[in-house]
Formats: structure tokens, sequence, C-alpha cells
């Protein structure tokens, strides 16, 4: 069921997994109080052992093009286990929306705007989102490539400019942890920024992509975001080193390290607005699929006039969903990654399986080809 | 309180009544799903109501069967 049908690109496509995944560059904090400064190590584990996750995503999205994700569910399972599993992905979606639209919230109140109240920035930010949800797929991505190039050219400089305070010393002594924490944090990495990415098998019906081009998208698109997060990461624990761990957000805390004479100064605003930038883009991409998946469960198509009440709810639901920070990134940290390996590991990959051993879906086209054949052979005799 | 039930008000107003208009009868069903669960979310704790936090559940429910760092 196609309820958008607005199409976008496959380079627009690939941007929006890389701004996908370099919007966890709010996260690094996740990993730097377990691996310390050996996070990168993780990052780099976690990205190449994720290689046969993006291959299952793009191997369901080049199989059932014409379906979203909920779509696969209901012919891989039937109507019944596909719904129940559908229902717990739109609670997925929603989850994801507010816990970004929490986080975009308590960025924007610690980094510029001290005054005001969370739930005022996430209202004002909904109803932006609401307004590029209402217009469609095309809309929500549009500036995708604008500002994975703008994060890519804002840690190249900020790199640049921090090269006197990097002292590669700050990575040694290297895999002197325990084997669990190297575990850990890989876990956290697959599951949370990478796994992530299994909301965008709801685009799929809006992207017309081959089995090359979809391979290319994914491995680029991820290639991407993954080089930011390493890079963001190294940088940090290269300026930063042991210390990193006592900080919420290093990322802020290294780009207020750099000074260039008199002049050039408080650079943070540029990593604070970036974030937001990628982070307010991100809300964007779970409000619409959030939205979409929930006029997918009711069978209907007016999925815009959803769009204002989804991105309510989901501002209202961020309120509920833990009591204080704190928790926030235990929670993260230590339930997370097997609660939502659930959605984005074991129901993807087993779902590609029955796929295969049902052989699923089946070829639609060459059966109405077929029947047309016949029917013209009747007509002829 | 006054400010949550004037602002799902106008929304009920500029997105429910073009679909009660339309008789989109499944819209409308999706819409009043989400806005009975927004509006209970929104009304509860400004009535005094805490809702327990949704995550700590599942934290719990994870920790109990022993999948948990």
């Amino acid at each position: 069921m196609k309820i958008d049908q607005s199409q976008i690109s496959s380079t627009r496509f690939m941007y929006t997994i890389a701004f996908f995944l370099q919007s966890s560059a709010l996260l690094t904090a996740f990993l730097s109080s377990i691996t310390e400064h050996d996070s990168w190590i993780p990052v780099l584990i976690g990205g190449v052992l994720c290689i046969p996750l993006i291959l299952v995503y793009r191997s369901l999205m080049v199989n059932f093009p014409e379906n979203t994700l909920l779509g696969m569910l209901d012919t891989v399972y039937g109507p019944v286990v596909g719904k129940i599993l559908g229902v717990g992905y739109v609670w997925f979606f929603l989850t994801l929306s507010a816990l970004n639209l929490t986080d975009l919230g308590d960025f924007t109140k610690i980094t510029v705007l001290t005054e005001t109240p969370s739930m005022i920035l996430a209202i004002f930010c909904v109803l932006v989102v609401v307004w590029a949800v209402r217009h469609g797929v095309k809309v929500v991505t549009r500036y995708s490539a604008l500002f994975t190039i703008t994060e890519f050219f804002i840690v190249f400089i900020s790199t640049l400019l921090l090269f006197d305070k990097i002292d590669l010393k700050n990575f040694l002594p290297m895999f002197q942890l325990e084997p669990i924490k190297y575990i850990h944090s890989t876990h956290i990495i697959a599951t949370i920024p990478i796994g992530e990415l299994v909301v965008l098998l709801m685009l799929t019906p809006s992207v017309k992509l081959s089995r090359k081009t979809a391979t290319k998208c994914w491995f680029l698109g991820v290639g991407m975001g993954m080089i930011t997060l390493l890079v963001v990461l190294m940088r940090d624990i290269a300026v930063l080193g042991n210390t990193m761990r006592m900080f919420a957000l290093p990322g802020l805390v290294t780009m207020r390290l750099i000074h260039l004479g008199e002049s050039l100064s408080r650079v943070e605003i540029l990593f604070a607005v970036a974030l937001m930038m990628l982070l307010f883009f991100k809300v964007a991409v779970l409000c619409y699929v959030s939205t979409i998946a929930i006029a997918q469960m009711f069978k209907t198509k007016k999925y815009k006039n959803l769009a204002l009440i989804v991105g309510i709810f989901v501002v209202y639901y961020g309120t509920i969903l833990y009591p204080n920070n704190v928790e926030h990134v235990v929670i993260s940290q230590e339930m997370m990654p097997f609660f939502w390996g659930i959605f984005e590991i074991v129901i993807p990959i087993l779902t590609l399986v029955i796929a295969k051993i049902r052989k699923l879906p089946k070829k639609q086209p060459e059966k109405q080809k077929q029947k047309q054949e016949v029917q013209h052979a009747w007509d002829g005799s | 309180m006054g400010w949550i039930l004037t602002g799902f008000a106008l929304i009920a107003v500029i997105d429910l009544v073009p679909l009660i208009l339309q008789r989109r009868g499944r819209a409308i069903a999706a819409f009043l799903t989400v806005f009975v669960i927004a509006l209970t979310i929104a009304v509860l704790p400004a009535l005094g109501v805490q809702i327990p936090p949704v995550l700590t559940f599942f934290d719990k429910l994870f920790k109990s069967i022993g999948l948990s760092y």
C-alpha cells in the first residue's frame, strides 16, 4: 500500500542514510563512559560487523520494492501476526521519535536557548516537522545532502583548528579494558545508530532502487555516516583523552577549546547548530515514518491529517519515557541494545529468511502477463 | 490545563473536522486513536496523576529476565 505518492531519488536516499547516522554524534557519551579512550574501536568493529545487517535491509528493500516495512511484515507473516508486529513497530517508531525530540529539546536548552523550557522548543520543532510531513517524503528529505555535507565540513574544519591540541598519546594504552566492555560498546553502536536505519525501510515505495543502486546507496550512506562518527569520536579522544568520560557532550567541550587568537573563539556554536540541524531532520524523518505507519495500520491514505496529532503525541510521549536524564543514559546503555535489537536485528533477519523460504514476494507482474497472454489468445481465437 | 484543552480542540478543528466532512471512517478512527492517547498523556500530569515512565518499565522487565549489561 503506497500512502505517500511522492518519490525521492536514490542519491537523496543515500544522504538520508548518512545524516541519520551523523545525527548520532550527540550520543558518543554513551560509549565514552564504557570504553573511554578506546571508544573508536567499537565504532570500527560495529561498522564492520553491521555489514550483514545492512545487506539484510538492502535485500528487504530490493525484494519488496512496493511495500513499506509494515507491508513486508503483512506479506511474510500473514495479516494477523503481521499486524501484531506492525503495532510493535508503530510503537518503536513513536518511541524513537519521542526520544530524539527530547534529546533535541534538551540539547538546544543546554547550548543555545538556556531560558526556554524544553517543551516549548519541542512544540515549535514539531510544528515545522508537521509542515514538512504534510508535504511528503520529498520535502522531509530535501536538504539531506546539504546538511550531510555541512556536517562533514564542520567536522573537517574543527579537526584542523584543533590540530595543535591533538595528542596521539591519548589513544594509549589500547585494548587494556575488559573484553565485555568492547562487546557492550559494539552492541550499542550496532543498535543505537546503525540499527535505527531500519526505519528507512518504511520509505521503500518512495525510492526506486535496482539491486546495484540499492547496494551503492546503503553502503555509501552508511560509510559516510560512520566515517563522520569515527572522526568525531577520534577527534574528541585525541583532544580530551580520558577526561572525555566526564562530559555529557564531549563534542561540545572539544569545540570550546578552539581559539584562534582573539578573533575566533566560541566555535562550539557551529557544532551545536550542526547537531540541531541533523537531529531536527532525524525527528522529521521519524515523525514522517510514524505517521505513514499509523496511516497504513488503519488502511487510510489521509496521512496528512494525522501528522499534527502524531507530532503532538510525540511531544507529550517524550515526557513520560524516563524519569530523568541520568536514568535515560543508564537505560540506553544497559537495556536498549537488547530491546532495540528485537526490532532492528531479529525481526528483519527473520523476515528475510522466511521470505526466502516461502519464495516471497510472489512475482505478480508475470502472472498478470500470463493471464493477459491467455486472454489475448482467447480473443484471437 | 486550559491551554492543553484549547490546543487539542484546535487540532481537532484543523484535522478531524475535514475528515468527518469527507466521511473518511478509517482516517477518523486513526486520528481519534492517537488523539485520545495524546490527550490522556497530556491531561493526566496536569491533573496531578503521575504516569510511570515507559522505558523504566521495560528496563525492569529486561533486567528480570537477565537481558541487560
